[in-house]
């Protein structure tokens, strides 16, 4: 399977959890939304791993849209954020820079909130597995 | 430390859910894997009140009764869980119902995703 087709398959999963927030048949709360969320972390991980650009402000509109816009975006997107595996834990150098991209685009829209939270948050995650 | 505001709180402890989710998303299938949720309220039964699917295969009715029976078994479950686990259920459903009709299967992409990553 080429990067693309997986990249297209990676959209799939997000468009299928989207469907799902979107159908729910009770009221949308924010912790259904980053429950989903957290069910991500593994495809989230992976797609990095495999090159594939997390656009995580896309994911953040394609889920605010189906939750009807009851859970606050950036909250949403900085959720979506703590997902992205730690630096140490990519292999490659394309990987690396795959997260990169992806941190930098939500740098963009949040400026000053996001790198400065990741690398706590990275420190935090290596000092527990130490 | 982290900033909870921002919803980074959420990185501590993360995946705890994912297997509860694997195991719903499981019993969805056997249980009720194209049956929608309805928002009743359910009176608590005991896990042994749960009814079987009963052997119709002889009976021209059985799609209708088994999906009857099938509803009551999913009902009575329901009232196992609490409002957190159901909704997990529900999206779990969607999400089968979603990828079914794409014509691909749940962990689709972790699956190739891992054999991308074996062959690179």
């Amino acid at each position: 399977m080429s990067k693309k087709s997986l990249e297209e398959l990676f959209w799939i999963v997000i468009d299928g959890w989207a469907y799902g927030i979107k159908q729910y048949p009770g009221e949308i709360y924010p912790e259904l939304v980053y429950r989903v969320v957290r069910e991500l972390r593994t495809d989230i991980q992976l797609a990095i791993q495999c090159n594939i650009l997390v656009d995580v402000m896309l994911i953040t509109e394609k889920f605010s849209a189906a939750a009807k816009y009851l859970v606050p975006e950036k909250e949403l997107a900085f959720n979506i954020l703590a997902q992205l595996p730690c630096p140490s834990e990519l292999k490659t150098e394309d990987q690396l820079y795959t997260l990169a991209q992806t941190v930098d685009r939500v740098e963009q829209m949040y400026p000053g909130a996001v790198v400065s939270r990741l690398e706590k948050k990275w420190q935090l995650n290596q000092a527990q597995a130490a | 430390m982290v900033d909870n505001r921002d919803g980074m709180e959420s990185a501590v402890g993360l995946g705890s859910g994912i297997a509860s989710m694997e195991l719903l998303s499981t019993r969805s299938t056997e249980i009720a894997p194209d049956r929608g949720l309805e928002n009743e309220v359910v009176p608590s039964r005991e896990r042994s009140d749960l009814p079987e699917a009963p052997n119709l295969d002889n009976d021209p009715n059985n799609e209708f009764l088994i999906s009857l029976a099938y509803h009551d078994a999913f009902a009575a479950q329901r009232s196992l869980f609490g409002d957190k686990e159901i909704a997990d259920f529900a999206l779990a459903t969607a999400r089968k119902d979603f990828e079914r009709s794409l014509g691909i299967e749940n962990g689709t992409f972790r699956a190739q995703a891992h054999a991308f990553l074996e062959r690179s």
